[in-house]
């Protein structure tokens, strides 16, 4: 099934690609097959569950990978559907779009269930290009190709120290093969290993913003559609994550490890500083560029437990955080269709001038913030759970202390919505039905996880359990 | 039951926010109805509380979040009754209070603000009490800064952020505490009662004072103790009528509720280890919060003070930890909720007549509006700690209480002195405020408002003459509670 | 079913009569919220003659020849009933594990004739009010008021239980305020009233601090307790001493007693009636009786003295500023205080029963007095005694019901102050010479005030105050009142001639005026001291030898004679002549300057944080809360230059976060 799912993935992008110039006045076709693509992956990736096994020493069969197939199918299947939101196409033709999100998607589950450093980096890459070419695909905005071609090099940077780190991982244990690595290195990594360890983190930081790798995060997002950017803030991010939790439990070593302290450091980086950053932004993008790098650190906190409370923590955190960013993103999309640039000026009254929307917005905004009852909320509790669990009391204080700046700078949202009054001119907004619908989904999905969450959480501990 | 009572308002809520309601004619009915309704359900269950066995009644718990090992669990024993019954009364007053406003929302956070409460007081697992005492803040925040006064972004702002501050350290705390104690509870668990069990063990961790003072923190900012008060004021002067209610009637109450619950019940050693410094504390926020009270110029701002000496007593009763102390706190805090619950309607009410908050444009009101003055006379009255209101007694519980504790007992020989600058603050402001000529015309109470301020009236002079309706549930509620301090300390 | 069962309807009685005159008083036609609020009244005080009755008939009996020759072990010839003192009993505050707070009933002979007493003159003064204060805007409320009052110092007498004395303690305090600033409209009375509230509060705070104490001494706050040997034991001496002076700071405050005397004289800025009830007749006297209640603490502690001591002083006191005014009520007010001193003197110097004595006769007798100076101030339109006119003439029956009020005051004989002072004169002089002479002239200055009084009002024809709206007086100084602050009290209008009052304010009067002879009567040895030895609790070196007592008697009458004949000489003569100098008069007449003091320095200095600390609270702790917040928002303003937007920055920090890492991961 995991196969097939690759296979189906692969081609349906090449015939999207193919097909695309001649659907250039009708991309809603094009969503509809890229949607269907992705929902059969995500029925397959379900079906995948019981699957196990490993294909030529480099792709691994398993509930985790089943899970990953479901969380990016997801991802897919709600960006096809997102683009509907979207009015008027691309300068470049709507059609690519599609193919390069199918694509993406392709990678971040082939980087998950990769157990070889080869193809991890091969899925890496596959992924990368991809978002390279979204970030700057709308070629008219004002940052879209300043910012594609700075995350690009960056990107390039980053995958070189990558490839550098593995080199020296393969110096020192003479194996790609994550199990051959992991019986290598022993509990005792020499320097050199370490050395290559931490290279490798500079590309795995780089994906996921980790301070102080995250620079390029605010351009791009800036720079991005807004649907691009709300993919760019999930996909890389959840397969990224979850490639870290398969790295750290086959290859490098349990809760000693080396790594998984420095992914610590760089996650407690990531919440102080992305923190403060956030807190006088007024381009929501920028903004929500921050605290996606915020958020990766609460996750990378959890990761650096290495513990399965803490990789429980890392699954959930990530089903929680693409509905709540893909919701809010898909806002953004819905009012720049609507011609409200993404900043709070613009978005002054929203709250009454369609209060559905106002209170949509304040699901996703409060999610994000933590507040009770919603997905955001157990999912930084998880994630505090873990640290507990692990005794890491300091990360644990600055983290909490870290929510009430979140609270500062989301509530600034809020603020702008519901307190200002909106301008004088502004007219009634109307969504498509499409649009609405999405929204209310996404948020009703944000409620559903936080108040009964508990499906989800034993399915997901179960695919992590699977790779301890 | 419990279900009912923190849901169907939330869903009620939902309800209300979804009418296609321009004046809010049917929301402030609902809203209203719903509060009734779940009035007489509490009192229903205060009422038929076995007080002589004690425990927890309308108990329920299911798996909620088992991976974590919190369960929603729920229960009302006498220390929440009292504060469960008095949301929704406080809730019918405030939609009573709030009859003229023409805003749906504004019924709706009421609502939300009821529910949540309500679980805040019922909640049996620390992660939903946590998650109920943080749902508070959303409401809040926003009931301030939509339908509040000038200055209302600043102070809905300073209120969340600053309550927030004491809630994160909460969370770590709850957290901390739940891993810790698994050791001794053979399992990671959230569950009130299970940790309760595992005080003993608790009290001889080497980090029980961090998450003591983790909990504490919280509690302190919310109750609130100076010097961690001074979103106070500035959240109740700006808050609209119905807010202030709130405000004083039950989310200090949090404060109080909490620190007995939690801070005493999980850490009686750690408690009794820093009596000193909480009731210095105390102490200060009694003397100094009188002064500060005496210097306002704003009226509501001066109530605002006011709350900070009279808090000061329901921590001096808790410092002291004897029954009478501690009785003297839910006491004290009961009809703090009552008596300025009183106070901050009828100056709401009198702010919307004369447009102005400052003591010094206001003169006369008796002679103008005789039932309002009169009623805000007894309010002030109250709020000093009259005896035959309930505030007297619970000032003097506390206070005997402290005295009867060896730590607490020289500051009692000074915090009396705060009761006579509060003497003087709120007689200066009903000179200023309600007697001499006045040159203005008022309406005088309505009868919706009328009906919002009697039944507040009425539990003033009730529980100032007759403690029975309250002291056997506080009894109750924590007896069981000192009975296993004892045990600790043995 | 006995008196003593229904007890408990004394004070329920009027506090339902306020309930309904609180919420429904304007619904009564005319006059018939005062009918009543009397009413209710004369149904508490038949309760109350009740239960004296029954208390009389269950009270042990003395004999008095064994007692007055010292021997009181011999002097018991009838033991009380068994089950005296009555004591009714309620669950009311119960705590596990605590003797928490029961409701209780108690009553001693102490408290069955106090009760009788507050329940007669409280029922006198209603019927002088519905005369007195027709007219008023605030009719029901003060009736209101009334009742609310006499429940709750029916409620402190029959208290049985400390606490629910300091609540009722506390209620009267209250009605005191509301009453002194029944006009709230007026400056004065409001000063008055806050003055009156905080003074007591504050005297208040050793009432409550004691009963702390005392709780955690013997774990109770029960009456009957405390005079037990056992309990005295476990208090010990030291503590039995600082719990009786802290009670007894606040007996001082509520009787004004120096120095806490300040807030009485402005209580006059209340209705006439309230004063006759309140700050003469019964709350004022509460101080004494609760200070009796103490006594045994006092006793066993040996500080009887400062008791004595404050009580000689103020009785001299107040007698000496007296003469100075001219308002007939503060004269009176004055005289209050005075006969309130005597009190003190009576129990500090082992007079308990004759000081209850003088406390009872007091009430009626001064009670008499104000409601008299009421029907003056009505007949005459002014309070001024220099501006009335011959009211012997206009007022007969105010004339000689007051006179008799004034030779009880005065202590002539056999009017009942007469008995009661001369009983506590005549304690002083066996236990403190020093204090008895202080006593005797206190004495000497009460006549003279008094005949003064009743000279220049009655006797005399109208004429110009000679002090009205003084220089020194202007304004109201003692209430920190600026001179355009506070209107001067008026003087009657051109043409208007005095008229004597009508028949329910006479018949209240006359009442009085006989309950304050027949209670001298009842006390006097004529009756073989009935009142005394009904009160008389058996354990103290009371009463004197009747030898001795001849002696007392003639002097204390001989001194009363000399202050009346002086007053008489001087003021039926010439009343306006300035015979003190007049700076001597100033000072008198701006009570010393003491509240003056109290206001620019004590209460200044009490007030001197409150700027201050406002300024702290909401510049410095507030305002450090919001540098945090702005810190933190620079902070972010400064990291942002970080995110410079240039490429070469960004691949910078890439590059040094990969050096770092490799560095601190290779070492």
């Amino acid at each position: 099934m995991t196969l097939a799912v690759i296979v189906l993935l692969a081609f349906g992008g090449m015939v999207l690609a193919l097909i695309a110039p001649s659907f250039d006045e009708r991309p809603a076709v094009l969503g509809a097959i890229s949607g269907t693509v992705f929902g059969a992956s995500l029925l397959m990736g379900l079906l995948a569950a019981h699957e196990s096994g490993v294909i030529y020493g480099a792709v691994v069969m398993g509930p985790l990978t089943s899970a990953a197939i479901v969380l990016l199918s997801l991802v897919g299947l709600l960006v096809a559907a997102g683009a509907a939101i979207r009015k008027g196409g691309f300068a470049l033709g709507s059609g690519e779009v599609h193919a390069l999100v199918m694509w993406g998607v392709l990678g971040g589950i082939l980087l998950v269930a990769s157990a070889h450093l080869l193809m991890f980096y091969l899925a890496l890459e596959l992924s990368a290009y991809s978002t390279y070419v979204l970030v700057g695909y709308d070629r008219d905005r004002r940052f879209g190709t300043e910012a594609a071609a700075k995350y690009m090099i960056l990107g390039a940077v980053g995958s070189a120290l990558l490839l550098f780190g593995m080199a020296l991982v393969y110096t020192e244990t003479g194996n790609l093969g994550y199990t051959g690595i992991a019986i290598e290195l022993g509990g005792n990594p020499s320097a050199l290993a370490r050395g290559g360890m931490a290279l490798m983190l500079v590309g795995l930081g780089f994906k996921l913003a980790w301070v102080p790798f995250h620079a390029w995060a605010p351009d791009a997002y800036q720079g991005a559609f807004p649907l691009m950017a709300g993919f760019l803030s999930v996909a890389p991010k959840t397969a990224l994550a979850l490639g870290i939790v398969v790295l750290l439990s086959r290859a490098f070593g349990g809760s000693e490890s080396v790594m998984a302290q420095w992914i610590g450091g760089l996650a407690l980086l990531s919440v102080v500083l992305g923190s403060f950053w956030a807190l006088l932004q007024n381009d929501l993008k920028r903004l929500l560029a921050y605290s996606t790098i915020v958020h990766m650190g609460f996750l990378g906190l959890a990761l650096s437990t290495a513990s399965l409370t803490g990789y429980t923590a890392v699954a959930y955190y990530l089903a929680a955080y693409i509905v709540t960013s893909l919701g809010f993103f898909f806002a953004l999309e819905a009012l720049e269709a609507e011609g409200l640039p993404s900043t709070l000026e613009s978005w002054k009254g929203l709250g009454r001038r369609n209060p559905l929307l106002g209170v949509l917005l304040a699901v996703f905004v409060l999610s994000l913030a933590g507040v009770p009852l919603l997905a955001g909320f157990l999912a930084k509790l998880y994630v505090f759970a873990a640290l507990a669990a692990a005794q890491a009391w300091a990360p644990l204080v600055v983290a909490v202390v870290m929510v009430v700046f979140g609270y500062y700078f989301y509530f600034r949202i809020l603020a702008a919505v519901f307190l200002e009054a909106p301008a004088e001119d502004s007219p009634e907004l109307a969504f498509s039905p499409t649009a609405f619908s999405l929204l209310v989904l996404l948020a009703l999905a944000v409620v559903a996880l936080g108040v009964w969450p508990q499906p989800l959480l034993r399915w997901l501990q179960a695919a992590v359990t699977a790779v301890m | 039951m419990i279900p009912v009572l923190i849901f169907l308002p939330i869903l009620a809520a939902a309800f209300v926010g979804m009418l296609d309601d321009p004046r809010a004619e049917a929301a402030k009915r609902t809203a209203l109805g719903v509060a009734l309704f779940t009035l007489l359900m509490s009192l229903w269950a205060y009422a038929t509380y076995p007080i002589p066995f004690g425990g927890f009644i309308g108990e329920l718990k299911f798996d909620w979040l088992p991976l974590v090992g919190s369960r929603f669990h729920v229960g009302f024993d006498g220390l929440s009754l009292p504060f469960a019954a008095l949301t929704p009364l406080l809730t019918a007053v405030s939609v009573l209070a709030s009859w003229r406003k023409t805003d749906k929302g504004f019924f709706a956070l009421m609502l939300l603000l009821q529910g949540a409460l309500v679980g805040v007081f019922a909640a049996l697992d620390l992660v939903v009490f946590f998650l109920f005492f943080e749902a508070v803040l959303v409401p809040m925040y926003f009931m301030i800064a939509l339908w509040g006064y000038e200055e209302r972004r600043y102070a809905a702002v300073k209120f969340l952020l600053y309550s927030l501050v004491g809630s994160v350290f909460m969370l770590a705390a709850i957290v901390a505490t739940a891993y810790l104690a698994a050791p001794a509870l053979g399992r990671v668990s959230f569950d009130y009662l299970e940790l309760v069990s595992a005080t003993g063990y608790l009290a001889n961790l080497p980090a029980a004072s961090w998450l003591f003072w983790g909990f504490a923190l919280a509690f302190l900012i919310k109750l609130p103790a100076v010097p961690l008060h001074t979103w106070l004021p500035h959240a109740h002067t700006q808050a609209p009528t119905a807010g202030s209610i709130f405000l004083a009637g039950l989310l200090l109450k949090m404060g109080g509720y909490g620190l007995i619950r939690f801070n005493l019940a999980l850490f009686p050693g750690e408690l009794e280890r820093f009596a000193n410094l909480l009731a210095l504390v105390a102490l200060i926020s009694i003397v100094y919060g009188a002064y500060v009270t005496l210097a306002q110029s704003d009226l509501k701002r001066l109530i605002a003070n006011s709350s900070v000496n009279h808090m000061g007593y329901v921590l001096l009763g808790i410092a002291s930890m004897t029954a009478i102390g501690i009785h003297g706190a839910v006491y004290q805090m009961v009809a703090h909720g009552v008596i300025t619950g009183l106070m901050f309607l009828m100056v709401g009410l009198l702010a919307d007549r004369t447009h102005t908050r400052e003591i010094a444009a206001m003169q006369g009101v008796y002679s103008a509006a005789p039932k309002l003055g009169a009623v805000l006379w007894l309010a002030l009255l109250g709020g000093l700690g009259l005896p035959g209101l309930a505030g007297f007694l619970g000032e003097f519980q506390s206070l005997w209480g402290g005295f009867l504790a060896e730590v607490t007992r020289p500051y009692v020989w000074i915090a009396v002195f705060g009761i006579v600058i509060l003497a003087g603050a709120m007689l200066w402001t009903i000179q200023r405020v309600l007697l001499g000529r006045s040159d203005s015309n008022l309406d005088d109470l309505s009868p919706v408002e009328v009906a919002a301020a009697a039944p507040l009236v009425f539990l003033a002079v009730l529980l100032g003459l007759v403690p029975a309706a309250l002291t056997p549930w506080i009894d109750a509620g924590i007896q069981p509670l000192l009975t296993m301090v004892q045990e600790v300390f043995k | 079913m006995s008196y003593v069962e229904l007890s408990y309807w004394i004070p329920l009685l009027p506090a339902l009569g306020f309930a309904l005159l609180a919420l429904g008083g304007r619904s009564f036609p005319g006059r018939g919220s005062g009918w009543f609020a009397t009413a209710v009244m004369a149904v508490v005080a038949v309760l109350s003659l009740g239960l004296l009755h029954d208390v009389i008939l269950a009270a042990p009996g003395w004999n008095l020849a064994a007692l007055l020759g010292g021997h009181h072990e011999e002097a018991l010839i009838k033991p009380g009933s068994p089950d005296f003192p009555f004591r009714l009993e309620w669950t009311w505050l119960a705590i596990r594990g605590e003797a928490g707070i029961p409701l209780v009933i108690y009553i001693d002979s102490l408290a069955a004739v106090v009760t009788a007493m507050v329940a007669l003159a409280s029922l006198f003064i209603h019927l002088f009010s519905i005369g007195y204060m027709h007219g008023e805007e605030r009719y029901p409320t003060f009736f209101a008021y009334l009742q609310l009052f006499s429940a709750a110092m029916l409620a402190f007498v029959l208290a049985g239980n400390f606490f629910h004395s300091l609540l009722a303690w506390e209620v009267m305090g209250l009605m005191s305020y509301l009453l002194i600033g029944f006009l709230y409209k007026k400056k004065t009375a409001q000063q008055a009233q806050k003055k009156a509230f905080i003074t007591t509060k504050l005297a208040d705070l050793g009432f409550m601090l004691g009963l702390f104490w005392l709780y955690l001494l013997i774990g109770n706050f029960d009456l009957a307790d405390l005079g037990s040997g056992q309990n005295l034991l476990a208090i010990g001496t030291g503590a039995a001493a600082a719990v009786g002076l802290l009670v007894f700071i606040a007996a001082m405050g509520k009787s004004a007693q120096f120095p806490l005397h300040v807030w009485l004289l402005d209580a006059m800025e209340g209705p006439t009636p309230v004063s006759a009830m309140i700050h003469a007749a019964t709350m004022v006297a509460a101080g004494v009786y609760l200070t009796a209640r103490f006594y045994p603490l006092l006793l066993f502690g040996g500080v009887l003295w400062v008791v004595a001591l404050v009580g000689a002083l103020t009785a001299l006191f107040a007698a000496v500023l007296a003469p100075a005014f001219a308002d007939v009520k503060k004269i009176l007010a004055w005289s209050t205080v005075s006969q309130l001193g005597y009190m003190f003197l009576g129990l500090g110097v082992f007079g308990w029963a004759a000081a209850m004595f003088h406390l009872v006769a007091h009430a009626f007798f001064k009670a008499l007095l104000f409601l008299g100076s009421g029907s003056m101030i009505h007949g005459a339109a002014t309070q001024d005694i220099f501006e009335m006119d011959r009211l012997k003439k206009h007022m007969p029956w105010t004339y000689w019901t007051f006179l008799v009020g004034a030779l009880a005051l005065m202590g002539i004989p056999p009017f009942a102050g007469f008995w009661s002072k001369d009983l506590i004169l005549h304690a002083a002089e066996e236990h403190a010479p020093l204090l008895w002479l202080i006593g005797l002239l206190a004495a000497f200055f009460t006549a003279f005030y008094t005949t003064r009084m009743i000279v220049i009002a009655f006797h005399k024809p109208a004429m110009e105050s000679p002090w009205k709206a003084a220089e020194w007086t202007r304004g109201a100084p003692w209430l920190n009142l600026g001179p355009e602050e506070a209107e001067p009290d008026p003087s009657p209008p051109a043409g208007h001639h005095p008229h004597e009052s009508g028949a329910e304010m006479i018949t209240a009067l006359v009442a009085l005026a006989a309950l304050s002879i027949l209670v001298g009567f009842w006390g006097s040895p004529i009756f073989g001291y009935g009142l005394l030895t009904l009160v008389y609790r058996g354990e103290m070196p009371e009463l004197l030898p009747a030898s001795k007592l001849m002696t007392g008697y003639v002097t204390g009458t001989l001194v009363a004679l000399a202050g009346a004949g002086l007053a008489w000489f001087w003021y039926s003569a010439d009343p306006l002549k300035q015979r003190a100098p007049l700076w001597l008069t100033a000072a008198l007449q701006r009570r010393l300057y003491i509240d003056e003091f109290y206001y620019k320095v004590l209460g200044a200095l009490a007030q001197a944080p409150t700027q201050v600390l406002a300024f702290i609270d909401r510049y410095l702790i507030d305002g450090l809360v919001d540098l945090a917040g702005y810190t933190s928002l620079v902070i972010s303003s400064l990291l942002r230059h970080l995110q410079s937007g240039r490429f070469a920055t960004y691949a910078f920090y890439m590059l040094l976060g990969a050096l770092a890492l490799y560095v601190g991961g290779a070492r």
